[in-house]
């Protein structure tokens, strides 16, 4: 029924919603009929489409003029439907006398009637009256009500009958037989003031119908049809509450050893599973503190190298002479590379090695500075380069240690071009350890003597660079 | 004129039978879609009754189940035929759902509605929920509307789109209250039935011993 042609979203029955009092937008033009259900109906529509034995909407005020008897026709639809008949009973305003008044108190059920007490449970039906008035026309003297009475005292009794034998069946299954046999019935029912002969003729017919109806005759004693039964014909048929208590507490209902087994180990269950999920909150809150730790520590390294450059202005310290030192004898700490055994070793494919460099970046680099690199990053001979003590290793740029490298079998790429005119044997890769303890060779800037693209070359404060670097 | 006074019997099915049987069966003869396919004895029978001073008119009943899973507070109404378009109907509705207040619950009548049904409820939800809406200040969720009203939340989703009072603007949902909106379909809902007198109803829950 919305106009919206999409829907936004669902609406969430706990958010409280602003009530907008006036929106312009929302007197639509289109609607000038009131919105109609999909059973399609306003309350104007209603009263012309259905008959009138139906809930109406347009009402009026209450109709305190409401005669007792006949019926009051429908104003809009008298012509379709006939008005019923109605016939003035001449003992209305005996059974019916202005006597009645309200009581002031709450009127509450009374209990449970005794069955052979005054009351007479039972009422003449259609079929009863036809029988006596065929009967008082043989001028057989009997009352309505003495016909009633004998009636329902004869079910009565064939009921108590089949009860002391066992026959009674909580649900209709089979055709009930009458068990009650004249002579019995005229000895039980001797207070009751009657002639034999009527009384024989009431005995028959009642035996008569019942054999026709196959069931007791006073609803009361009738057992309800089973459960199963689909015939629409047959109604009111028992309903177990219990069986209507559909839920996994009919299971719970059973309070038994197997149960509680069950339910402690649930419960041990439980508590493992929480133990589990409480060491992995606490791994993962490790992870992200080694991962913190690790990223300070390499803020830490990034400010201190940058401290250092500055520190080499004014000190003497010389730079670290390079000493050959493929194989690790020297005293120097060389950096191991952990990853190594684990890590798969890799070349890099771009092991080009007789690249030009064009190398715009010297020209950016304040002179002073240059020198300092000079100094300090005259690289050894060999891919292999032992790491100053002091100086800070960057991410990814672990040097390779060559036994490792080695035994594994991995042989470094081939160094033998020299460069003319370059003062010391210009090696074209730099192993380190990349990201994820990858083995990277990088290519080697003759000129300024360190790796390409390193991102470690020397930290400079971010300029622009070209492009066209290879 | 003879002064009429409205009353509600509340009658037990289990108690009272073929009382609760034969109410049924009259109303099955009105009602085509009802069902008798249970027993009577889980239900119990608000009878209405015109009282003057002869006797206590029958008017209409509604039924329920005793102790519905579902929330239901309401499996079948009925109006006798002399006794429609009085507002009797709708005060059974009503009252349906002032139990369920007094019982501090949610409720919505058993499903499915006939046609009829759902004409009637979609005016009795409409009445009450514009009601409110035309006086209340403030923001309203749908479920204190429920909460006010004992109407489902559903039921109240049904509704309020249907009659175009749900919008969705600047990326949220809003209720459109403009009083002459408001007005004009408060007016095609009909007017309400006789009303129900709160502070008359005094009622003790359903004492299964009682």
């Amino acid at each position: 029924m919305s106009r919206l042609s999409i829907r936004p979203r669902p609406l969430d029955i706990h958010k409280k919603l602003p009530i907008v009092k006036s929106v312009k937008e929302f007197e639509d033009d289109n609607n000038e009929t009131p919105p109609t259900t999909t059973t399609g109906a306003s309350a104007t529509h209603i009263t012309t489409t259905r008959n009138s034995h139906l809930l109406r909407l347009n009402s009026s005020s209450i109709d305190t003029d409401v005669p007792e008897v006949h019926q009051v026709p429908s104003k809009k639809s008298a012509s379709e439907i006939p008005t019923p008949q109605f016939v003035v009973v001449d003992t209305y305003e005996r059974d019916y006398s202005r006597t009645f008044s309200q009581p002031n108190s709450y009127l509450r059920a009374r209990g449970a009637r005794a069955e052979l007490g005054d009351f007479v449970e039972y009422d003449l039906d259609n079929e009863d009256e036809d029988w006596l008035h065929d009967f008082k026309i043989d001028r057989k003297l009997l009352a309505p009500e003495k016909f009633e009475t004998l009636l329902f005292k004869l079910e009565v009794l064939d009921h108590k009958a089949r009860e002391r034998a066992g026959l009674i069946t909580p649900t209709l299954g089979s055709p009930i037989p009458v068990l009650l046999q004249l002579d019995v019935a005229i000895e039980a029912l001797q207070a009751q003031t009657i002639r034999y002969a009527v009384f024989q003729s009431v005995y028959h017919y009642w035996k008569e119908k019942r054999e026709r109806w196959q069931k007791p005759v006073l609803r009361r004693l009738q057992p309800p049809p089973p459960v199963n039964d689909t015939n629409p014909y047959n109604v009111f048929r028992p309903r177990e509450k219990a069986h209507r208590l559909h839920t996994r507490r009919m299971q719970r209902r059973e309070n038994n050893v197997q149960s509680f087994e069950k339910l402690r180990q649930v419960r041990r269950n439980l508590d493992q599973a929480k133990t589990i999920l409480e060491a992995l909150i606490k791994r993962e809150e490790k992870k992200r503190d080694v991962m913190e730790s690790e990223v300070n520590l390499q803020r830490i390294q990034m400010k201190y190298k940058h401290e250092i450059e500055l520190l080499e202005d004014s000190l003497t310290v010389p730079g670290f002479p390079p000493s050959s030192c493929k194989f690790g004898s020297s005293e120097d700490e060389y950096v191991d590379s952990d990853d190594l055994a684990n890590s798969h070793p890799r070349m890099r494919p771009s092991a080009v090695p007789n690249q030009p460099l064009t190398e715009s970046n010297m020209v950016t680099v304040p002179t002073a500075s240059i020198k300092q690199e000079f100094r300090r990053r005259h690289m050894p001979h060999g891919w292999l380069h032992k790491l100053d003590p002091v100086e800070p290793v960057l991410l990814f740029t672990k040097p390779l240690v060559s036994e490792k490298l080695v035994a594994v079998g991995i042989v470094p790429p081939s160094d033998t071009c020299t460069k003319n005119g370059t003062s010391a044997p210009a090696y074209k890769f730099q192993g380190r350890i990349g990201r994820g303890g990858r083995i990277v060779f990088d290519r080697w800037n003759p000129l300024m003597h360190t790796p390409i693209d390193c991102g470690t070359s020397f930290y400079i404060p971010p300029k622009p660079r070209p492009s066209t670097y290879n | 004129m003879r002064y009429t006074e409205v009353v509600m019997f509340e009658v037990d099915g289990k108690k009272n039978k073929i009382y609760g049987q034969n109410l049924c069966y009259l109303a099955k003869l009105f009602l085509d879609h009802k069902t008798l396919y249970y027993d009577v004895d889980l239900f119990l029978f608000y009878v209405l009754c015109e009282c003057d001073d002869r006797v206590c008119h029958l008017v209409g009943y509604f039924s329920n189940v005793i102790h519905s899973e579902e929330s239901y507070n309401l499996a079948c109404i009925f109006t006798l035929p002399p006794y429609q378009s009085k507002g009797y109907g709708k005060f059974l509705i009503a009252f349906s759902y002032e139990l369920s207040k007094k019982e501090g619950k949610v409720d919505a009548p058993e499903r499915p509605l006939s046609n009829l049904g759902l004409l009637s409820y979609r005016g009795y939800w409409t009445r009450v929920l514009l009601y409110i809406l035309k006086k209340h200040k403030g923001n309203i969720s749908i479920k204190e509307l429920s909460n006010m009203t004992a109407i489902k939340a559903e039921d109240i989703l049904n509704t309020l789109p249907s009659l175009e009072l749900i919008q969705y603007r600047k990326g949220q949902h809003v209720i459109c209250a403009d009083p002459k909106v408001l007005d004009r379909q408060l007016k095609a809902a009909g007017c309400g039935g006789l009303e129900v007198y709160v502070s008359k109803l005094i009622r003790t829950p359903y004492n299964e011993q009682g």
